[in-house]
């Protein structure tokens, strides 16, 4: 492939993306840059208090002012007051109550954005504030105010085997910590908006991101009260998602407003408004118990996960579900308990969120390997080792999986890594310490067992004589389009002028299911395996019956069929000869699933390891991450330039997660509203030299091909953080962002006297 | 918090005196203006938006940068509307005003500091420039109506009202021998483009027999406003780098460094922090020595 | 009577309007606006040139950067009345004939992938170069420090980076 051995993943094939140069012009509409004839733009009404009571909403001022031609509260709402992807409790608009920050509870579209905003501030909003609901452990208590009908836990997940209380007893050594891990908001930097457009012939269109077109006109119908069929969802390009905007969020406010005026209606989100109202990652509380024998094999482990899920459920059960599978991870242990419960709290809305999960749960079970191999006086490294599962072991939860020997690859891969044999620099005060540290993680792709996962393409010749492939995917930044153009190249045989890839528009593509769980290319490619064989047998069929050339001796080549090293007849011609037959090939399936009934079980899974070293400043506590190294098995790479981008975005984004980013609540407000208190990493953050590795080799029996990568190289880089931490410091981190404060104090306590004693 | 088009009206005064009698005319229903920088960033955290704004942008005489000579000791005359980019652009503050380079860098990110102005930075009283110019012993031009006046910095920032159009800073040449380290440090939330948490900024000088003989100090950062740590500096007066001062220099710092914490960090750290790093520089003279 | 008051205190945009001319991409525009409309606004949505985006508002993130009279500026801080008579350079006038190198560099180099920083990175870095034609990396990290890209990592975004600055290098070396 394209990369070099011993070097990682290098470019050396240039390749560039189909939606390439319109990204780097500028001249990409994204859907917030849209403008249309007559429109009007909307505003919307959140919530004061992050729970309370409405006594009575008064819109009558906003309506009078001039230039305001709409006002809509819950009265407007056509269809169900609700939405959510899972079920619908979240209000589109709240009559009798708030439960968190963001909730909305009226909207304006008026004649400018500065009307529409002066008329929010005309809206009179009478509230009875109740008790704020902002710890999930004090909610899970009867005695808590209950924030919806069935009560405050939202989803409760297990997993056991074997026996821990009796395999602790039997163990040498036990390591037990509570990991506390933050509120990380997604920050795309394009926030949500878009345009909604009322066709004279009754139908909506809708010009908004989202991961997933169809799921959005599916709960767009449920509120407007529509047919899906009337409604148009467009919904690519996106200025980033990372799983933000797989839920709804401005759409309704949009259609509904749109519906009402019958002009166009734009909303396009403040960043201070997107923090408000967006979903974030879920903070959880970790308690692990772990134990092993003195040779070093773990036989028991004993994981609590309480999720704070926010105000209302949207996917906050399938991600507790993901974390108590990935709560063992990569290992092999006998005894195991597992218990989470999502919890709601009128702390924002916790949601979708790249690594699902997963990234909570490692980061503790990583810990606990790193903790455990201090204590029995063993490398981490090897520690792993001994406890890896083999390539056909059974899965994290002890189902079927295909078989995988990613775990192992990827350990030995990083054992490899220079890094972690490289010098500890020790500065002449003896205040700048170095460590070195490594995680390994595996995680699955697609929905689970027991989820509607479907997925499907479309390969036709189109009118115009383009090989055309349509799939109901968004493109977000992670280059889908690259993917399905290079896997259509290859299977098919034309080249990339024959193509016209169509996504993201509900009335053009076929229903692919969503962009999201790293299932994207994995689907692109399964898809056009499926398809590939009748598309190409068809359409030389054609050929053969449009030339009298035996089938035999066609080829499909670029621009057309060939024979002979001549092209024979072009796709354009082959297109116009066929025009009463068009060639169309649909395929549908569904996203392989473990068989085992496991809720949420999965049978694909893609592995990483991470190896970090640090610079930790005892001085301030500040950590600097100086280099960076993943190794990564997912199958076969199909977008070099892709793949490559997905691991570094995401490791930076992780290294963000671990240093300094929280979306900080208090007593259910956001504390953290824009760029300048919510701090993402910026190019002075990160180690200049990020080194990954690709291993594509699949076990011999896998017919599955490539994993997607757009999560697992978010999943590992914390606790690799965090146990290069230690080595430099001595100080365990069981808490994220990590806190200076707490480096600071402890140094405070132990180098002390040195660092106070001149020379 | 409306930041689209703001209610205020928008004053272009020409001159000083334009300005001066605008602003007594409108009193607290105005703000001067330079860059906008600051403005912005509060409006968006709902500070009020004022009827009227003045904005200093076309005042030619507080574009003005020189070198002058006074009672032998050499002077950067920094106007106010000189922009945070440009002080990092002339070589001469570079060679001459170290630590006002090392400071400027520290702010924002380049296109801010291409709107930023110093005198906007200054008349903050929280813009991280500002520890860096306590230690220089730094002076400030304010317009009252008639004349310039020369206030020492720090004794501005003390004072309760502030409602001065400040038309210059004026910064001594601190001529060190190699010996003084010169520090300034500012550690923010993260490695740059941030807030700050602790901004500390320093002068240290040692005689040739190891005594101190020079020593200014200043620290603020977030919210706080930088303020000499003069305690500290009395300490160090006259002694020698050892042990024994060393933890009494920590401890001095961080009982006269009183800053506010906020949700990201403590007072306590904020203090530790300080101390600490005046510490490494002690050391480092230690090792000058 | 307390409604009038209650509305009164609520202050509409003002209807002050100002007459400013700019020159956008080398063309002369004439405007009728509020002077303190923002030059990211009155690019958007007056001018139509939605190459450069808006983030955070408040000059946090860089991707409303444009180059103004020479300088790189956040267009989402400055106001109609700053921009007046001012020469703004935007990434629509970096294309005009053919890829500018800067982006032609993001292209091979995965510079980029939602795209949405990107229009604001690339007039970053052109401000880089315009500096230093051959920069170092500090010089790099520098003067990107107030871009943000939440999707490459800035890996990509250094490889062009420094892949331009070689070139750079090469075409002095070959001059020498
Ligand atoms: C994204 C961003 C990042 C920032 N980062 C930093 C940082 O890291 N460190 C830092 O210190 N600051 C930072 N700032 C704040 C600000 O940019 C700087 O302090 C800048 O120097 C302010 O200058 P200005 O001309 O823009 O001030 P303005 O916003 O115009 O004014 C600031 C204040 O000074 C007053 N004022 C301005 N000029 C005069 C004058 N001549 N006489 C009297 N009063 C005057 C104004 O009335 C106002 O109260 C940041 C701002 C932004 C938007
Ligand atoms: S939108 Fe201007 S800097 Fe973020
Ligand atoms: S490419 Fe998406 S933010 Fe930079």
């Amino acid at each position: 492939m394209d990369y070099e051995e011993g070097k990682g993943l290098r470019l050396k094939q240039v390749c560039i993306r189909p939606d390439g140069v319109e990204k780097v012009t500028g001249h990409l509409k994204f859907l917030t840059d849209l403008s249309f004839p007559n429109m009007l733009f909307a505003k919307i009404l959140r919530s004061e208090y992050p729970h309370a009571n409405i006594v009575s909403i008064s819109t009558e001022k906003a309506e009078e002012l001039p230039g305001v031609r709409a006002v809509i509260t819950s009265k407007d709402v056509l269809g169900l007051n609700g939405f959510g992807l899972i079920f619908p409790d979240q209000p589109v608009l709240c009559k009798d109550k708030v439960r968190f920050v963001g909730d909305a509870v009226a909207a304006v579209a008026a004649e400018t954005e500065e009307i529409a905003e002066a008329a929010l501030q005309l809206i009179e909003v009478e509230y009875e504030p109740l008790p704020v609901v902002d710890d999930p452990e004090q909610a899970m208590l009867p005695s808590s105010p209950q924030l919806h009908p069935n009560g405050n836990i939202l989803h409760q997940a297990s997993y056991q085997s074997g026996n821990v209380e009796e395999a602790f007893q039997s163990c040498d050594c036990i390591v037990e910590e509570t990991y506390q891990l933050p509120r990380q908001m997604h920050a795309y930097m394009e926030t949500e908006g878009g345009v909604f457009v009322p066709e004279k012939d009754g139908t909506l269109t809708v010009y908004a991101g989202t991961q997933h077109g169809y799921k959005d006109r599916y709960q767009l119908a449920r509120i407007l009260n529509m047919p899906e069929e009337d409604i148009r969802v467009v919904s690519s390009p996106l200025g980033g998602s990372f799983g933000g905007k797989d839920e709804l969020n401005i759409q309704p406010y949009g259609a509904l407003l749109a519906l009402k005026t019958g002009f166009p209606v734009k909303i396009h989100q403040t960043r201070r408004e997107s923090v408000r109202s967006g979903i974030k990652r879920h903070p959880m509380k970790i308690k692990m118990k772990t134990g092993a024998k003195k040779n070093g094999k773990i036989i028991a482990h004993q994981v609590r996960i309480i999720a704070d899920t926010g105000a209302y459920a949207t996917l906050g059960p399938a991600v507790l579900d993901f974390a108590v599978e990935h709560a063992t991870g990569p290992y092999m242990i006998p005894n195991i308990q597992v218990e989470g419960y999502s919890v709601f709290t009128n702390n924002g809305v916790a949601g979708e969120f790249r690594g699902f999960g997963g990234n909570q749960v490692t980061f503790a079970l990583e810990g606990q390997i790193d903790r455990l191999a201090v204590k029995l006086g063993m490398s981490p490294l090897e520690l792993r080792q001994k406890n890896l599962r083999q390539a056909h072991d059974p899965g994290p939860v002890g189902q079927k999986i295909a078989p995988t020997d990613g775990a192992q690859q990827v350990l030995k891969q990083i054992s490899q890594s220079k890094l972690l044999n490289s010098c500890r620099k020790q500065d002449h005060n003896g205040l700048i310490k170095t460590g070195v540290g490594v995680a390994i993680t595996m995680h699955g792709g697609g929905l689970g067992y027991g989820r509607l996962d479907p997925a499907g393409g479309r390969i036709s010749l189109n009118e115009e004589g383009k090989i055309e492939i349509a799939f109901g995917f968004e493109e977000f930044g992670q280059g889908l389009l690259a993917v399905i153009e290079q896997i259509a190249i290859r299977a098919i045989g034309c080249s990339r002028e024959d193509l016209h890839i169509v996504i993201g528009d509900t009335y053009k593509v076929p229903r692919s299911g969503s962009s999201t769980a790293s299932r994207g290319t994995s689907m692109v490619w399964q898809a056009i395996q499926r398809m590939k064989a009748p598309f190409q047998n068809s359409l030389l069929e054609r050929a053969s019956q449009c030339t009298d050339v035996p089938v035999s001796q066609l080829k499909i080549g670029e621009k057309g069929v060939w024979h002979q090293d001549e092209l024979l007849i072009s796709y354009k011609e082959l297109a116009k000869q066929t025009i009463d037959k068009p060639l169309i090939i649909e395929t549908r399936f569904d996203f392989p699933a473990t068989p085992c009934s496991i809720p949420g079980g999965h049978f694909l899974y893609s592995f990483a390891a991470c190896a970090v070293k640090v610079e930790v400043d005892l001085a301030t506590g500040f950590v600097r991450v100086k280099h960076l190294e993943q190794a990564v098995a997912a199958g076969p790479v199909i977008f070099p330039q892709g793949y490559l981008g997905q691991i570094e975005g995401g490791s930076v984004m992780a290294l963000g997660y671990t240093l300094t980013e929280e979306a900080l609540i208090e007593k259910g407000t956001y504390v953290t509203e824009n760029f300048d208190t919510y701090l993402i990493p910026t190019i002075k953050d990160v180690p200049l030299s990020i080194d990954i590795t690709a291993i594509e080799e699949l076990c011999e029996e896998d017919e599955y091909g490539p994993r997607g990568v757009g999560e697992i190289g978010t999943v590992a880089v914390a606790p690799a953080i965090a146990m290069a931490i230690y080595d430099a410091t001595g100080i365990w981190v069981n808490k994220l962002p990590v806190s200076r404060e707490e480096i600071v104090n402890k140094m405070m306590e132990t180098e002390m006297s040195k660092w106070l004693t001149s020379k | 918090m409306k930041l689209k088009t703001l209610s205020s009206k928008i004053w272009m005064p020409t001159d000083l005196r334009e300005a001066w009698r605008l602003r007594q005319l409108l009193q607290l229903e105005s703000h001067f203006i330079a860059g906008g920088t600051l403005w912005q960033t509060k409006w968006e955290k709902g500070a009020p938006q004022p009827s009227h704004l003045i904005s200093l942008e076309n005042i030619k005489i507080l574009e003005a940068i020189y070198e002058k000579e006074d009672g032998g000791q050499n002077f950067l005359h920094l106007g106010a509307l000189i922009r945070l980019a440009d002080c990092l652009r002339y070589p001469i503050i570079k060679a001459k005003w170290p630590l006002l380079t090392k400071a400027v860098k520290t702010i924002a990110a380049p296109a801010v500091r291409n709107l930023g102005t110093i005198g906007g930075n200054v008349a903050s009283t929280i813009g991280d420039a500002i520890p860096a110019l306590l230690v220089m012993e730094a002076k400030i031009g304010c317009f009252d109506g008639d004349d310039i006046k020369k206030i020492d910095l720090d004794h501005w920032l003390n004072e309760e009202f502030k409602d001065d159009l400040i038309t210059e800073i004026v910064v001594p040449e601190i001529s060190a021998p190699p010996s003084y380290v010169h520090f300034y440090q500012k550690i923010g939330r993260r490695e740059a483009f941030s807030g700050s948490v602790v901004t500390i900024a320093g002068i240290i000088g040692q005689n040739d027999n190891g005594t101190i003989d020079f020593a200014r100090l200043a620290a603020g950062g977030g919210e706080n406003r930088p303020r000499r740590l003069r305690i500290t500096e009395q300490l160090l007066d006259g002694r020698k780098v050892e042990s024994a001062l060393l933890k009494k220099v920590h401890e001095a710092v961080f009982s006269e460094f009183q800053p506010a914490g906020d949700a990201f960090f403590s007072a306590d750290y904020r203090r530790r922090v300080a101390a600490n790093i005046v510490i490494a520089e002690l050391k480092k003279l230690e090792e000058k020595d | 009577m307390a409604d009038k008051q209650m509305s009164s205190s609520i202050k509409l945009p003002s209807e002050e309007r100002m007459r400013m001319s700019i020159f956008v991409n080398g063309k002369k525009k004439e405007l009728e606006i509020h002077p303190a409309a923002r030059l990211v606004d009155i690019l958007r949505e007056q001018l139509h040139l939605t190459g450069t985006k808006i983030s955070c508002g408040i000059g946090r993130c860089g991707a409303c950067s444009v180059i103004m009279n020479g300088r790189l500026v956040n267009a989402c801080l400055v106001r109609a009345y700053q921009a007046n008579e001012k020469e703004i350079v935007t990434i629509e006038g970096l294309a005009e004939k053919g890829l500018h190198p800067i982006q032609q560099a993001f292209l091979e180099e995965g510079g980029f992938q939602c795209g949405y920083c990107t229009p604001g990175m690339i007039m970053a870095v052109k401000a880089i170069l315009d500096q230093y034609p051959n920069p170092t990396s500090q010089q790099i990290v520098d003067g990107l420090s107030g871009n943000l890209c939440r999707c490459t990592g800035y890996s990509g975004i250094i490889r062009a980076v420094q892949k331009l600055a070689e070139k750079e290098t090469s075409r002095l070396d070959s001059k020498c």
